[in-house]
Order: C-alpha cells, then sequence, then structure tokens
C-alpha cells in the first residue's frame, strides 16, 4: 500500500473534484487508499480526515490510516504536538514495511521541530526578560557616562575657580 | 557653534528614532510594536536626558565641554550599535525562526535591543541642550555683562536651533539618507558627526589619551560601511543573497534556491516571502498565488472585450502567473500598484516577468494603493488585494468597511475582488481575523462572500462577488481546472470553503475605528505558542 498516488501520475484540480464528486455520489469508498490519496494530495485536510476516521471506525489501528494521520498532523504547527505522539505510537505499534520508512520520515521531522519549539520557548522567555536587562546595563551605563562627565564638570570647576 | 551644536543634536535624536527602526528591521521587523518601542524608548530618554541635562548644567563649571563630552560619547555609543545589533539579536533569536514564531520574540527582544543600543546616546544628546542654553546665558552674561532677562532667549534660540535640526533629521533620513546611503552608512556619518562636534566643544576638555582613543574608535567603523550584516540576517537554510537594498519604507533583498527559484524578502524575512519568482515562468507558483487564478473564473469575462484587473500590492508581478492560466483565451490588461518604487526597479531586475505578461502590465509605483484606487475605472473585472507591511500585516486602511465599498464601486457588475488574508488563525477556530475582513467585506458585496483555505497553510484567500452570486466550483471551465494543480482542487472543496458572512458578530473595521492591528497582533501571538 502506497501513501503517494500510485500510478504517480500528476493529479489535477479537475480530478480532485471529479475524486470528491464520485466520492458524494456514492460511486467511490472515501476510506479506500485511492479516495484518501487523492484529498491527501490535494491538502483537502477535512476531506481526507473524514476517509481516515470512518475507515479507523471499520479496521481499528489501521496501519495505513494512523500513518496519513501523522502526516497531516505535519501541515499545521498546532498539531506538530500531537502529530509527534501519533508518529511515535505508530512505530511502536506498527510494523508494516512499506510505511515505516514514510512515518519515521514525518517523526524526524516533528521531532526537530519540537527540538526547535523548544528553542524558540527559551528564547521568547530570554526576550521578555531582555528588556529588563537592557534597562539595567543602559542605566548602568548611563550611570558611568555620568559620573565621567560629573568629574570633568568638578575638574572645569575647580580649574576655574 | 552653540546654535550648530544644538542643531546637531536635535538631528541626531531623531535621525536615531528613525534609522533605529530601519536598523532593528532586518532582525526585528518595523510592525507597530516595533515602532512603538522605539518611539516610546526614545521619548524617555529625551526627558530623562534632558532633566539630567538641566541639572547639571546649574552646577557645571563649563557646560559647552560637558555638552562637548556627552556628544563626544553618544557618538561612541551610537557607532557601537552598528556591531552590537547582529550580536544582540543572534543572542535573541534562534535559527531558522518561522515567521508565526518571531511575533512573541520581537516585541520584548525589540524593546530590549532599543533601550540598551539606543536610549543611552538619545539620553547624552538630549542632555546638550539645557547645557547649551546655560552655555549660551553666560556666554551673554560676559559679553554684555548683564545677566538677567536673556535665559528665556537663550532657551528659544537653542529650542529653535534643534527643532530645525529635528526637521532635518527626519526628512533627511527618510528622504535622502536611507535610500541614497543606507542605515548603516548613515549611522556612522552620524555618529562621526556627534563626535566630531563633541571634540570641537571639548578643546582639550579630556585628556589627550581619552580623546585619541575615541577617535580611534571612530575610525575603527570604517570597516563597517563595506560589510552589512543585515544581509544574512535570518537566512532560510540553502538561499543565496542575489540582492540588497534599502529603501524609505523597508529592507529588502532578494535570495535564490539551488532549484532556481528566487523570493523577494522584505525587513525580517524569516521563512516568509513577497514575492516568488521562478525561471520557467510557470502560471502556477505554488502557495496562496495560484488561488488567484480563480479571480478570472468567478468574474466570467467575456471573450469579446479585453477584461480589466488591477492589483493592489504588486510586488514583483507573481500574481500575473495565475492570472495569465484563469483568464486562458480572454484577452485582458492589468494595473499594478506598488507603493515602493525601489521594489519595483529591484523585482524588474531581478525577478523579469515573461515579455507576454511584461506586456499586459502597467505599473504604478511610489503611492498608495487606496489613494490610486479612486483613479482606476468604474468597471474592472478583478482586483486583487496582495498588500501587506510586516510580512503579515494588512495595511489597516485597506481593511475597512469604507475600503471595501470604494472597490465594490471599481467593478462591474460580475466583477470579483480577491484578498490575500495571511493569518496563523487556523479553520474553524471561531470570530476572528478572518471573520472580521468576511465581516467588513459583506457590507459592501452582501452575501456573496466565499473564503478558500490554501492547503497545507494557514493563509486564506477571501472572494467578493459584485450583484451576482459566485459561481459553483462545477461551474469552472473544466479546461482551466484540467491544467491547475491539485491543491487549487482542494482548496475548493467544501472543507476548505467559507461562504457567506460569518454567522457570530467579530469586529467591525471601519476608518474610524479598525482593531485589525491587535486582532492580527493576538491571532501571531496566539499562534506561536
Amino acid at each position: 500500500m502506497r501513501v503517494r498516488n500510485r500510478a504517480q501520475e500528476p493529479v489535477s484540480a479537475q480530478a480532485v473534484l471529479d475524486g470528491y464528486a464520485r466520492v458524494k455520489a456514492g460511486e467511490s469508498d472515501p476510506r479506500e487508499p485511492d479516495s484518501i490519496n487523492l484529498f491527501l494530495q490535494a491538502g483537502a485536510r477535512v476531506e481526507a480526515q473524514a476517509g481516515l476516521a470512518a475507515r479507523l471506525v471499520d479496521l481499528p489501528a489501521d496501519s495505513y490510516a494512523e500513518a496519513v494521520l501523522v502526516e497531516i498532523a505535519c501541515w499545521d504547527p498546532s498539531s506538530y504536538a500531537a502529530g509527534r505522539e501519533a508518529a511515535s505510537e505508530w512505530l511502536l505499534s506498527h510494523t508494516d514495511p512499506g510505511l515505516t520508512g514514510y512515518v519515521q520520515a514525518r517523526a524526524d521531522f516533528l521531532n526537530e521541530r519540537a527540538l526547535h519549539a523548544e528553542d524558540v520557548g527559551e528564547a521568547a522567555g530570554l526576550a521578555q526578560l531582555s528588556p529588563f536587562l537592557a534597562l539595567l546595563i543602559a542605566g548602568g551605563l548611563v550611570w558611568g557616562t555620568l559620573r565621567m562627565l560629573t568629574g570633568l564638570s568638578s575638574a572645569n570647576t575647580s580649574s576655574s575657580t | 557653534m552653540i546654535l550648530f551644536a544644538a542643531a546637531l543634536s536635535g538631528f541626531a535624536v531623531l535621525t536615531l528614532e528613525i534609522l533605529g527602526v530601519h536598523w532593528l528591521a532586518p532582525w526585528f521587523g518595523t510592525s507597530a510594536l516595533v515602532w512603538s518601542n522605539q518611539i516610546g524608548v526614545v521619548l524617555l530618554a529625551m526627558a530623562l536626558g534632558g532633566w539630567f541635562g538641566g541639572r547639571e548644567a546649574r552646577r557645571a563649571g563649563s557646560p559647552l565641554r560637558i555638552a562637548g563630552a556627552a556628544l563626544l560619547i553618544s557618538g561612541v555609543l551610537v557607532a557601537l550599535s552598528i556591531p552590537a545589533l547582529p550580536l544582540l539579536a543572534a543572542w535573541l533569536l534562534p535559527a531558522g525562526l518561522s515567521l508565526d514564531e518571531a511575533a512573541r520574540l520581537f516585541l520584548g527582544g525589540s524593546l530590549g535591543a532599543a533601550l540598551l543600543l539606543f536610549a543611552p546616546p538619545v539620553f547624552l544628546m538630549s542632555m546638550v541642550s539645557p547645557l547649551l542654553v546655560e552655555a549660551r546665558v553666560r556666554q551673554q552674561s560676559h559679553e554684555m555683562g548683564a545677566a538677567d532677562g536673556q535665559a528665556g532667549q537663550a532657551a528659544g534660540a537653542i529650542g529653535a536651533a534643534g527643532t530645525v535640526g529635528s526637521l532635518l533629521g527626519v526628512f533627511g533620513s527618510s528622504l535622502l539618507a536611507i535610500p541614497l546611503l543606507g542605515t548603516r552608512p548613515t549611522l556612522i556619518a552620524t555618529a562621526v558627526l556627534l563626535g566630531g562636534m563633541g571634540l570641537l566643544l571639548l578643546r582639550g576638555g579630556w585628556s589627550r589619551g581619552v580623546l585619541a582613543g575615541a577617535g580611534l574608535l571612530l575610525l575603527g567603523l570604517i570597516p563597517g560601511l563595506f560589510e552589512d550584516p543585515a544581509r544574512r540576517a535570518h537566512l532560510p537554510d540553502g538561499a543565496e543573497v542575489k540582492a540588497v537594498t534599502e529603501t524609505s519604507l523597508q529592507h529588502l533583498r532578494v535570495l535564490e534556491f539551488p532549484d532556481g527559484q528566487r523570493w523577494l524578502q522584505m525587513n525580517e524575512g524569516l521563512d516568509s516571502y513577497q514575492s516568488i519568482w521562478f525561471p520557467d515562468g510557470r502560471r502556477f507558483p505554488g502557495g496562496y498565488y495560484d488561488l488567484f487564478s480563480l479571480a478570472p473564473q468567478y468574474c466570467q469575462a467575456s471573450v469579446d472585450q479585453a477584461a480589466s484587473v488591477w492589483i493592489l500590492g504588486l510586488a514583483a508581478g507573481t500574481a500575473l502567473g495565475p492570472l495569465e492560466a484563469g483568464f486562458g483565451d480572454v484577452a485582458w490588461k492589468v494595473t499594478g500598484v506598488e507603493i515602493d518604487a525601489g521594489l519595483v526597479d529591484l523585482c524588474q531586475e531581478w525577478m523579469p516577468l515573461p515579455q507576454v505578461w511584461e506586456d499586459r502590465l502597467k505599473r504604478i509605483s511610489g503611492g498608495d494603493a487606496r489613494a490610486w484606487l479612486r483613479a482606476a475605472p468604474t468597471d474592472l473585472d478583478c482586483i486583487l488585494l496582495d498588500a501587506y507591511t510586516n510580512q503579515f500585516e494588512i495595511p489597516l486602511h485597506l481593511a475597512t468597511e469604507e475600503f471595501f465599498r470604494e472597490a465594490h464601486s471599481h467593478l462591474r457588475d460580475g466583477g470579483v475582488l480577491a484578498v490575500n488574508l495571511g493569518t496563523s488563525e487556523a479553520s474553524g477556530e471561531g470570530p476572528g481575523f478572518v471573520d472580521a475582513v468576511r465581516a467588513a467585506v459583506g457590507t459592501a458585496f452582501g452575501d456573496s462572500v466565499r473564503v478558500h483555505q490554501v492547503p497545507r497553510s494557514r493563509n486564506f484567500v477571501l472572494f467578493a462577488r459584485k450583484s451576482m452570486a459566485l459561481p459553483e466550483p462545477r461551474e469552472l471551465q473544466s479546461r482551466f481546472l484540467a491544467s491547475a494543480p491539485a491543491s487549487l482542487g482542494g482548496a475548493l472543496l467544501p472543507g476548505q470553503t467559507q461562504e457567506g458572512l460569518p454567522t457570530a458578530s467579530p469586529v467591525r473595521l471601519t476608518d474610524q475605528r479598525n482593531p485589525l492591528a491587535l486582532e492580527q497582533a493576538r491571532v501571531w501571538w496566539s499562534g506561536s505558542e
């Protein structure tokens, strides 16, 4: 079973609309990989997820459906955390050789994003703290400069008196 | 000399206020919040500096020398801000930052940078004015032998000179210095001017060693004229910088990737682009641009007459490819409005359009889209709105009920308005940014409004049709659909489409009151967490 279009033919907008019309007319099964793959290639999240949900009702823990759900989670940063969990669970509970590499690649991507999110979280903390640090440093700098200027002023005063 | 020093300090404060934002731009952007931070920091430093300067003037033996020292040190600090900002940005901003992660880092980071780099020199420059007043009063007392009644006159003269300098700073930096010299050379020139004036006023007040050190530091900045650290700020993986330019509006650069595609980026850039270009001149460049091909299909242009399109926010003209695909056999012409004339020049050099598209295009550059739209014909087939400031902010005056009514009045019956809405808001999150714009568009177009989510992204493209219903996807030309990518088909499916007006009442967007900036900031802020 392959997640990408079997024939590897370029899919057009027309093919996507036709595929959707066939599903709506009951001529095509939305749970079948052909339908799901078509929506997947079109980036039609809602339609793909509807087919996957129906498939998982009939075939609980289906390796294909769960692999595709991992893929969809990679489309939106707000679902990265859930996708990472799903990928890790998939790799533990499935051994489908045709899909392991596919899921592993997405798991690697999601792990890399999670590490990056940690970096961003730390940086956000630092950025929020930075005005206070900057105020302290700038204050110190100004204080030192004023001391220097006051010294110059005193020197001038004493030299002028 | 005293009046010239006052004018110079006024000039330098305003120059630093404006150039500061331009210098922050490649790392922190120039959003309204960054501007607010910079203006707030400068005003605070001016107030404190004026107060301390007045206090110091009273007891200074030689206020002129104190002023000279303050100007010299401020010149050194301005000079140091040039290499310091990239280092600070590298410390605060992680590599590979995406646009929707950046908002919460930019707010605090830009405030921290402004406080650290610009508050101390502005504080010192603002000390100068009261010191100069004191010096002038003493000078006049000495010359005329009368002390009474001269403080007001001196303050007026110094204040006037400072204000004239400020005027020169505002207009000179925006209109001349940045476009002709660039931000960094202008900052260096300002530092040198401050240092030079400081040395003149000091006239031996400090030891030669200190003065020589300051002079050497300023000289050491000369290599900074030749190396631009902003060139490589937030550079995406694999990208090569082909061109960089600064206009009075923004910092621009063109990147090239190994597959030949080029991006036009403004200010902080990050992982986003203002325009994309492919060497093969493809009609569907991907992303939200592909959905612009629906505008000619939705307006059902007649083959008997050349269709007329206006693009507000032309940039490199990437939208022309999808329009070409959407019009098919229909003859058409397009007027593209771009506020930044420097951007147009850069794009024509580095992202040239195929000649057939170039022949259709008339460019209008250097003016605001809304103002230019008023000069447009009233029988347009399509208006495409793709205007952005700071990567993700739709200019407020281009997202109000009044503006959408103006756009409506320039379309023929059946004409279509298409709007690119970039947001980190997920579909179905409830009333928010997209719903607010939908509702505002609806005040002019009624419920003939449709929003398609761009597949695998958080961008949306809104379509509204004048006086007629928008055609259903099945009514679109099959020849067009057969040549369009699958993602366009995905965007047309019901799951990615919102029809009509929002059910919940979102915020109203009007010329009088437009909370869109806050709404966009809220969406981006929450989207990054």
